[in-house]
């Protein structure tokens, strides 16, 4: 879970150093951190598609992000994402490139961090599932059917049926 | 002694401090970045081709011979990300940066909520943030030319002719200086109130808490009363309770619900988590315990407190409105029985007359002993014929359940 907001986090920071590289890449005197910035943008992007649905907690209800169920529907067809230990490698091998300028530099130490963790997890046998539908909280009372049928205070000389409220 | 407004502001003081992190990390991104551009600059004035500019090869050879100072804090060709870890400023930018990402992660409200140990204790790198951005500039890497040198190099004259020609046209050599730390005098006075404030919960730590009663009440709420010399407490306020048995790291708040007047100060703690489970079973008071604990057995606490915006503001009109909704209902715990003993003070006119008190919460489950309190004080305001100083109306907004649909026909009034 932690290694899902540091690699969010960090490939939000990608996306902006490569934004940063791409603008400074324009420039006559940095013309090196053009291709960086570019690369840097695109994986940035990806990885932010990759991580935000959040994952299943493995016991009580999980808080989804907001709008999380557009890209959690994509991420339950790819193959090989809901294992950390994919992750970690992958998210490793694609930060390297992006080390090499400074402006990059920062979100890519951030998602490797974030692979680190990433494998500690694997290692715990986590995996990523999706969040499924919040199981309604049962009521304490007797089992109700139907909705209530008169509006509060339900006095129950009103009510026929001791179990209908 | 301060104004109620400013009191109340006071007590958003962790929105302020989320505000303060949100600016932090918003200046860290442009700090960071602003930076990149400039270590470049400082590397690639080795490249050959920026060499050819006869300025920026005078410039940085600035430094290398003996007397003088350098502009360029990078003094050979190095790779450019190798660079920010020879500079001061960045491997400590890094060591600051890294902290700075641990902490902003881990207090997302998710993790807050379901991993709270990882919020904590990574939370507890801001020492480490702290330590190294006072010493962040300590190297002086941010250089110019020294006020002294501006008057008799001017730079704008002098850039425009061939360096190699400097002695004869009047440019002597520059001479350049960094800019000195400045942050240590932005947070040296935070730093300093922080450090007194763990000072004071450390001699409030050595402080004795004595135990005198532990009451179990239903739905797994446990009530312990305290006493500690030289504790006062308004009405509503909190404090923070350790038990260094449990672990010596958490301080958990807890809102007193005791009154002023009374010669002890409590607490009501619902058994949740690991921490208040622990509590309950180092009290005596989980389940299996049932006999009473002898006093030289009961764990050590340590108070923090009190804190929070009291308030004693509603003894000060003759009207007070007070409504309370789920957990916010404790305080009203002890500004209630306060307002029960004050009114039993018989030398004192309270410019209180009536209290109406709105209590609105799904079910009672869990404030079961909150319900026998307003049962007891109204049959105690009852006793002396004041039952109309205090006015009770009480929404249960989960409806009623089979159990509390009996109570009519025993007599119980609905309105109540």
């Amino acid at each position: 879970m932690w290694a899902n907001e540091t690699a969010l986090l960090g490939s939000s920071v990608l996306s902006i150093g490569g934004i940063i590289g791409i603008m400074g890449g324009l420039l006559k005197n940095f013309m090196f951190w053009l291709p960086i910035g570019i690369y840097g943008l695109i994986f940035g992007i990806i990885l932010v598609i990759l991580e935000y649905p959040r994952g299943r907690k493995n016991k009580g209800n999980t808080a989804e992000r907001r709008f999380q169920s557009c890209t959690a529907t994509l991420l339950t067809k790819l193959p090989f994402v809901d294992n950390y230990y994919f992750r970690a490698i992958a998210y490793f091998i694609v930060c390297i490139p992006s080390a090499i300028i400074v402006p990059t530099l920062l979100g890519s130490v951030f998602v490797i961090i974030g692979s680190g963790i990433y494998l500690g997890a694997a290692c715990h046998n986590e995996k990523w599932a999706p969040v499924s539908a919040r199981t309604e909280v049962r009521s304490q009372s007797a089992d109700v059917t139907q909705p209530p049928s008169r509006p509060p205070p339900r006095l129950p000389q009103n009510v026929n049926n001791p179990n209908q409220i | 002694c301060c104004p109620r407004r400013i009191r109340r502001i006071l007590d958003k003081n962790i929105k302020f401090h989320r505000m303060c992190a949100y600016m932090i990390v918003l200046m860290t991104l442009i700090h960071y970045f602003a930076h990149s551009f400039n270590v470049d600059f400082f590397t690639s004035a080795y490249t050959s081709k920026i060499l050819r500019k006869r300025l920026v090869a005078r410039l940085i050879q600035i430094g290398n011979a003996p007397n003088e100072t350098y502009l360029n804090p990078i003094r050979s060709n190095v790779f450019s990300v190798g660079a920010v870890f020879l500079l001061t400023g960045g491997w400590t930018g890094v060591i600051i940066t890294l902290s700075l990402f641990f902490m902003v992660t881990s207090s997302v409200e998710f993790i807050r909520r379901s991993y709270f140990e990882v919020f904590w204790f990574t939370h507890h790198l801001f020492i480490v943030f702290y330590g190294f951005l006072v010493v962040h500039g300590i190297s002086m890497q941010v250089r110019g030319q020294t006020a002294a040198s501006l008057l008799v190099h001017d730079p704008k004259r002098c850039s425009l002719i061939n360096p190699a020609l400097w002695p004869q046209n009047n440019c002597p050599t520059p001479v350049f200086a960094g800019s000195a730390p400045m942050t240590w005098k932005w947070v040296i006075a935070p730093m300093v109130l922080y450090v007194i404030e763990r000072i004071i919960r450390l001699v409030r730590f050595n402080q004795q808490v004595e135990i005198l009663k532990v009451i179990k009440h239903p739905s797994r709420v446990i009530e312990i009363q305290m006493r500690k010399k030289g504790f006062n407490a308004e009405v509503g306020q909190y404090v923070f309770i350790m038990c260094p048995q449990l672990s010596q790291l958490e301080w958990h708040p807890f809102t007193l619900t005791s009154a002023p007047e009374e010669d002890y100060c409590s607490v009501h703690v619902r058994i949740v988590g690991d921490w208040t489970t622990g509590l309950s079973k180092v009290l005596g008071a989980d389940e299996s315990g049932n006999e009473v604990l002898p006093s030289w057995k009961m764990p050590k606490l340590a108070i923090d407190g009190p804190f929070g915006t009291a308030s004693e503001d509603v003894f000060n009109y003759p009207v007070a409105i007070c409504v309370g909704s789920g957990i916010g209902v404790t305080p009203f715990a002890s500004l209630l029985k306060s307002v029960w003993y004050k009114n039993l003070n018989p030398e004192h006119e309270m410019v209180l007359k009536k209290v109406y008190f709105f209590w609105i919460c799904p079910e009672t489950h869990a404030f079961e002993w909150f319900g026998d309190l307003l049962a007891y004080l109204e049959r105690q305001l009852a006793e002396i014929g004041r039952q109309d100083l205090i006015e009770y109306h009480i929404y249960l907004t989960r409806g009623w359940d089979h159990k509390q649909h009996t109570y009519p026909t025993r007599g119980w009034d609905h309105n109540q």
